[in-house]
């Protein structure tokens, strides 16, 4: 599926690696200084604690330039939460690579394009490009 | 990193509130966001025409740019975008993601790594400017431009 999107799977695993994840509900990591001011004004949220805190549905946040943040309640999944979500992992870290038009959006539209069993207005939104990436890198 | 004077211009502009100027030639567009990407310094462009483009007419829109940015032979990203006024990165807010959703008239995507893809290119937009029920997909190679 990696190269449905133009990625190497090899650098995946790479910027996978070379990639911090931080907790994104505390983190007081200005918005502005990471993407830009206009983006921080059509959020309106100054740091990225305050991003998560009104983004009820947001599991990770993830713009390139090395680290990514995610939600630690959204980290653990399978038979009583016990099991890592590591495909959220890796879908983070597409986001790291790709550039900032190519969006979740983008990648479900594409990937629908190209076959995949992903509906851009489903309810499941952009969990269905962790599915896929659960179901084909399992 | 290397810059061209049209990627300084960019910066200045989007940073100022400016509006970016059109850059002449076959194709007229207008340069709305230039990045570098991970891991491997490529670069993904965001342009923005005002006139829909037949697929011939992109790939000609794809070599003008490829031409004046000369971009590194990694990985490289083209969105051509229909009267996009300015480019915010969406970043999974949805009134972002969908106003640029409506203007993507096309999409190129080039991995050095990924020679044998033939569907690089994607076309979103109907030569009238509608959206495509289904993204139409064609071979280019814009390390071909011009041979």
């Amino acid at each position: 599926m990696f190269a449905d999107i133009g990625l190497a799977v090899e650098d995946v695993a790479a910027t996978m690696n070379a990639t911090s994840f931080v907790d994104g509900t505390t983190s007081q990591a200005q918005i502005g200084m990471l993407v830009n001011q206009q983006y921080a004004n059509a959020v309106g949220a100054a740091t990225v604690a305050q991003l998560f805190a009104n983004s009820p549905g947001l599991s990770g946040w993830s713009p390139p330039g090395g680290t990514a943040y995610l939600r630690p309640s959204d980290m653990s999944n399978g038979l009583f939460g016990l099991g890592t979500n590591w495909q959220l992992l890796v879908h983070e870290t597409l986001h790291q690579m790709l550039g900032f038009q190519r969006d979740d959006n983008w990648i479900m539209t594409e990937l629908q394009n190209k076959g995949y069993r992903i509906n851009p207005n489903s309810p499941r939104k952009s969990r269905q490009i962790s599915d896929v990436i659960k179901k084909k890198c399992n | 990193m290397q810059l061209t004077i049209v990627t300084i211009i960019v910066a200045i502009a989007s940073q100022s509130g400016l509006k970016v100027p059109t850059i002449s030639g076959p194709i007229p567009y207008r340069l709305l966001s230039s990045q570098v990407l991970r891991p491997d310094q490529g670069r993904s462009y965001v342009v923005s025409v005002e006139k829909p483009l037949d697929p011939p007419a992109i790939k000609t829109l794809l070599c003008q740019i490829v031409a004046a940015e000369k971009p590194p032979n990694t990985r490289l990203e083209i969105g051509v975008y229909l009267g996009l006024d300015e480019f915010i990165p969406p970043l999974g807010f949805k009134p972002l993601s969908d106003k640029l959703a409506a203007h993507r008239m096309a999409s190129y995507q080039w991995n050095t790594k990924l020679p044998n893809d033939r569907r690089r290119l994607s076309v979103a937009k109907d030569t009238d400017g509608k959206p495509l029920a289904k993204w139409e997909y064609h071979e280019f190679d814009h390390t071909k431009c011009g041979s």
